[in-house]
């Protein structure tokens, strides 16, 4: 699969390098280049616009204090692991607001509806085509194991090794639930589309 | 059969993902990314971590070495003071007492030699029994 964001002239491990010794404007573009994918992980994951916020602005404060610790072989998988241990954290502490079954809510919004963005003025908010819209639905339709492995690879970009080292789980156990959830997302769409 | 390996079963899945993901990433680019107060919280603790790192601090360690090392000097130094002060005031103690006996040993030995000139210093009188039974 080929990567959604261009290849960087500096690698987000001297990014974070350059952040380290002072260079507060690394760390901007840093932001900047997992701006999307991080924050769509989070709101797939949390379903909850307001938390997903909460939880993007902590993993970053999270990757500025610990910036000289990092060791790490790949800055992503590490980015990953400390949004994943705060969503953990923050499930422990607080229950699920939005049942991730309800694909729409009482008013009878669909979730898709509901995760947008409203401070986006109307020339900034793109409308979903239909076939997004439901791949949004069926995505969110998951369970959560799946989701969060299909959403690591597809948004994250994530290498199955770095998605089984992530969630401590073997190489075989992530491909299966990506497999699983891919079979998923095919039958629901199939079935929709007749 | 030919035994799928997990690089077959990555390159399947990739390859169904071709048509799935661009859909869901253009799903999940529409519903906007994190809004601009929470990216400007961002980088304002950015700032202010490189602004704290920048500063020159030093290390509880080194700070606990100095201040010990400084109560130790001033320790010593107010110790050294005090046995200086304590030993010159032994001193000055001892050797008033010391001056004051050899003036009155002077004194009297001086009054001795005037009556022993004038022939009238009775001290040969008052004998001991030992000295006595010598003379007789």
């Amino acid at each position: 699969m080929k990567a959604t964001m261009p290849e960087p002239d500096i690698s987000d491990a001297e990014l974070l390098q350059a952040f380290a010794q002072g260079d507060t404007t690394a760390l901007d573009k840093l932001v900047d280049r997992y701006r999307q994918p991080l924050f769509a992980w989070l709101l797939g994951m949390t379903a909850n616009r307001a938390d997903a916020e909460d939880l993007f602005q902590e993993v970053w404060f999270r990757v500025i204090r610990h910036a000289a610790r990092f060791k790490d072989v790949s800055f992503r998988a590490w980015l990953w692991k400390i949004a994943r241990n705060l969503l953990i954290d923050f499930r422990r502490k607080s229950k699920p607001t939005i049942s991730l079954d309800a694909v729409a809510d009482a008013e009878d919004n669909p979730l898709v509806e509901r995760l947008a963005a409203t401070e986006a003025g109307p020339t900034e908010r793109v409308e979903l085509d239909d076939m997004a819209q439901r791949v949004m639905q069926a995505v969110m339709m998951l369970p959560e194991v799946q989701r969060e492995v299909f959403l690591m690879r597809v948004q994250g970009d994530l290498t199955f090794n770095e998605i089984a080292a992530t969630l401590d789980i073997p190489l075989n156990t992530a491909l299966g639930r990506m497999h699983d959830a891919m079979g998923k997302l095919k039958k629901w769409l199939a079935e929709e589309e007749d | 059969m030919k035994t799928q390996t997990p690089f077959d079963e990555i390159a399947a899945i990739d390859r169904e993902l071709l048509e799935l993901a661009p859909r869901v990433r253009q799903g999940f680019e529409c519903l906007g990314g994190p809004s601009t107060r929470v990216e400007q919280a961002i980088r304002e603790e950015a700032r202010r971590v490189a602004a704290s790192r920048a500063r020159p601090t030093w290390p509880l360690g080194r700070i606990l070495a100095a201040a010990a090392s400084l109560a130790l000097l001033l320790g010593g130094t107010a110790f050294w003071f005090a046995s200086q002060r304590a030993g010159q005031e032994t001193q000055g103690l001892a050797q008033q007492p010391a001056a004051a006996a050899h003036i009155d040993e002077s004194t009297a030995s001086f009054a001795s030699l005037l009556m022993e000139i004038q022939g009238l210093n009775e001290d040969g009188f008052f004998r001991t029994e030992e000295a006595e039974s010598l003379w007789l």
